[in-house]
């Protein structure tokens, strides 16, 4: 049984691999034929500068909440950009530690962006199993 | 924020305009509920028919997740980071399509 357990690890590992370079080279070929920067899906890389921006920008999105909320005004808070903002912004609270997350594990940590990908993908499925489990404990 | 004007579009140049700008003044949020949509259709698309093979169903819908959402990536309509969550789900799948089965 032992043995058994090794031979599937090693098939899986080998299928790993060479599914990942399959499915990466197709999609950073096909990018960078129509100029599209593929370093978000093939590299990681040490850049302290993209993290800071993300940072930045999270803080400033805190800041606006708070200022829109603490004004009280319905019409502030909307910010006559319709209801669709609202719920994007509802969305990317929840949505912003994962988004945080990825950016730490690229950026400070160097974590190459394959290993992030696959992280990343089984989180997404757990999230649409999660829901989906709740809906039909709901139901 | 303030976003481009939907009049400053050359309508003209097709789809491939007026998409991207949908995906800008949507953050993004477009092309990510389109794809979780086109995942979950064609995943219990294939539950149905095939009940048990669970597995196979998202293996499935992340191939066609993969191919729709290279195209969309290639647009604008689909940002780097989703498009690479969807790279996860198919390496993720197919790992475990080929590797469930333990009679080589």
């Amino acid at each position: 049984m032992a043995e058994d357990g090794f031979k599937q690890t090693i098939i899986a590992l080998v299928l790993f691999v060479t599914f990942s370079w399959l499915i990466l080279s197709v999609a950073i070929d096909f990018g960078a034929e129509y100029g599209r920067d593929a370093n978000e899906i093939g590299d990681g890389s040490l850049d302290i500068v993209s993290f800071e921006a993300s940072a930045s920008e999270v803080e400033g999105d805190a800041q606006s909440y708070r200022t829109r909320f603490e004004s009280g005004d319905v019409d502030d808070i909307d910010d006559a950009s319709g209801i669709f903002s609202i719920a994007t912004d509802l969305i990317n609270m929840i949505t912003t530690p994962f988004s945080l997350l990825s950016q730490i594990l690229t950026n400070i940590f160097g974590v190459p962006s394959l290993v992030i990908n696959v992280f990343l993908g089984l989180l997404a499925i757990a999230l649409i199993f999660g829901i989906w489990r709740v809906l039909r404990a709901g139901s | 924020m303030a976003h481009t004007s939907p009049s400053t579009i050359n309508a003209s140049a097709g789809l491939d305009s007026f998409l991207p700008w949908i995906s800008e003044v949507t953050n993004f949020w477009f092309g990510r509920m389109t794809m979780i949509a086109i995942f979950v259709i064609f995943m219990f698309g294939y539950l149905k028919v095939n009940k048990d093979d669970f597995i196979g169903a998202i293996a499935v819908a992340s191939y066609v997740s993969f191919v729709i959402g290279l195209i969309f990536w290639v647009i604008g309509i689909v940002s780097g980071l989703d498009f690479s969550v969807i790279i996860g789900i198919t390496l993720v799948s197919s790992v475990l399509l080929l590797t469930q089965k333990k009679d080589y």
